[in-house]
């Protein structure tokens, strides 16, 4: 349903993809302001991250995650680098598991992204630990929210991409 | 696979060494911030903006629920006001009508029972009312029933919690009275209608209009003075009385739990 493999990217795939990732940012900590949703705000940049990394491969490159990281760091006031490493990672364990995933049906991928995201998460919150700023526990209500608004997410990039492919 | 893995771990390492650099309070990883910082003003702001204005916007909704809210618990609050307010104006008539019979009972022998009419029992062939009073409240037969207006009947029938008032209307009641003005003793009669007949004794000193008529206490059933009505004449000059209470409107009445002597039919 969502294969995308055999088609050829538009000229501007390569840049709607990071702008996404940017966007997804800047929505995320626009709508964290919202009262009552900021603790459980879904972390969609992460969903943007581990989209491209699947569905637009070669379309994201660790670099441009690494400074899209980076860049998420400075909105959300961590240390910097905590960010960049978390994406980094997800960025590789979809990498590693491409062939798995490319054709899997969406729930496998959905799943797929519980797991990424569980690392991800782990990660940020072992080098928040390691790094002397603690992070509260709600950050688990994160990964619950960011599951739950995944399919939305991962549907409205797919139109997008879409759009961007002949 | 190799490559991407090596571009990975070097990229995953210069991020830890950034988070390092950070939290270790690194001079040139604090100068990358500011600079990263300082080159993301100009979208800080506009997502600033951005917030800003979702922030507003949240409010607006929270204080439009909010208000809906409010709203809904005042109208409530309303109804229940406005019920209350309903109550407060029944029960001031009520009370203004209780401390009216209270004042009038102070002239009244006996303990006085305050009683509400439950049915009006206003048939072509008897008029006669039931109150919430019977012998247990001291309740007997023959007993004069009162309002502040004046005597409307008597008891003729006693229950435990109920009792039957012959009105002064009806066609069987009788009732000794006097004329204030001439002192002329009679005896009132029920018509079945609104307007009483009275009987008189001596029928040389007529009736004229606007003379009072009170009980003249004969029999020993009524206290006198107690007011009844007062003389009308009609087109034709047949005289009635018309009684000070108002039949239409009998709400509480008071019995006058004198004790009855010497009344046929009367509980001795």
């Amino acid at each position: 349903m969502f294969d995308l493999s055999n088609t050829k990217p538009h000229v501007f795939l390569p840049i709607w993809a990071p702008v996404s990732v940017g966007l997804a940012i800047l929505v995320g900590h626009t709508l964290g302001v919202l009262p009552g949703v900021n603790w459980l705000m879904p972390w969609l940049s992460a969903i943007v991250v581990f989209y491209w990394s699947l569905k637009g491969r070669g379309q994201l490159h660790v670099a441009e995650i690494f400074f899209l990281g980076l860049l998420q760091d400075v909105f959300s006031g961590l240390p910097l680098g905590v960010h960049s490493a978390a994406f980094i990672l997800m960025h590789f364990m979809v990498t590693w598991q491409f062939v798995k995933l490319q054709h899997a049906p969406f729930l496998k991928v959905w799943v797929a992204f519980a797991g990424v995201l569980a690392a991800a998460i782990g990660l940020l919150l072992a080098v928040l630990w390691a790094a002397g700023t603690p992070p509260t526990f709600w950050v688990v209500a994160v990964w619950f929210s960011t599951i739950l608004a995944f399919p939305g997410v991962f549907f409205l990039l797919f139109i997008s991409h879409k759009k961007l492919v002949v | 696979m190799l490559h991407t893995f090596r571009i990975h771990i070097i990229f995953f390492v210069l991020a830890l060494v950034c988070v390092a650099a950070s939290a270790a309070t690194f001079r040139p990883a604090h100068v990358v911030q500011q600079t990263l910082q300082s080159a993301i003003v100009p979208v800080a702001m506009v997502v600033e903006g951005l917030r800003y204005g979702t922030n507003a916007f949240s409010h607006k909704i929270y204080t439009h629920f909010q208000t809906v809210r409010q709203k809904e618990w005042l109208l409530k609050e309303f109804a229940q006001i406005n019920h209350l307010r309903h109550q407060l104006v029944v029960t001031k008539a009520e009370n203004a009508e209780l401390r009216a019979l209270l004042n009038m009972a102070e002239g009244v022998e006996g303990a006085p029972v305050a009683a509400r009419v439950l049915a009006d029992s206003a048939s072509p062939f008897s008029r006669s009312i039931i109150i919430n009073a019977g012998s247990q409240s001291g309740v007997q037969k023959g007993h004069a029933v009162l309002t502040t207006d004046g005597v409307i009947g008597r008891v003729i029938q006693v229950f435990a919690n109920h009792s039957r008032v012959l009105l002064m209307t009806d066609y069987a009641f009788r009732l000794p009275v006097r004329v204030v003005e001439n002192s002329l003793h009679g005896v009132l009669q029920g018509t079945g209608r609104m307007n009483m007949k009275m009987l008189l004794q001596q029928k040389d000193d007529p009736l004229k209009a606007g003379m009072k008529v009170v009980t003249s206490g004969v029999g020993g059933v009524f206290q006198p003075n107690l007011p009844v009505g007062v003389v009308a004449v009609g087109k034709g000059g047949e005289v009635s009385i018309q009684p000070y209470a108002n039949f239409a409107r009998l709400n509480i009445v008071v019995v006058q739990t004198k004790k009855v002597e010497n009344i046929i039919g009367g509980t001795q």
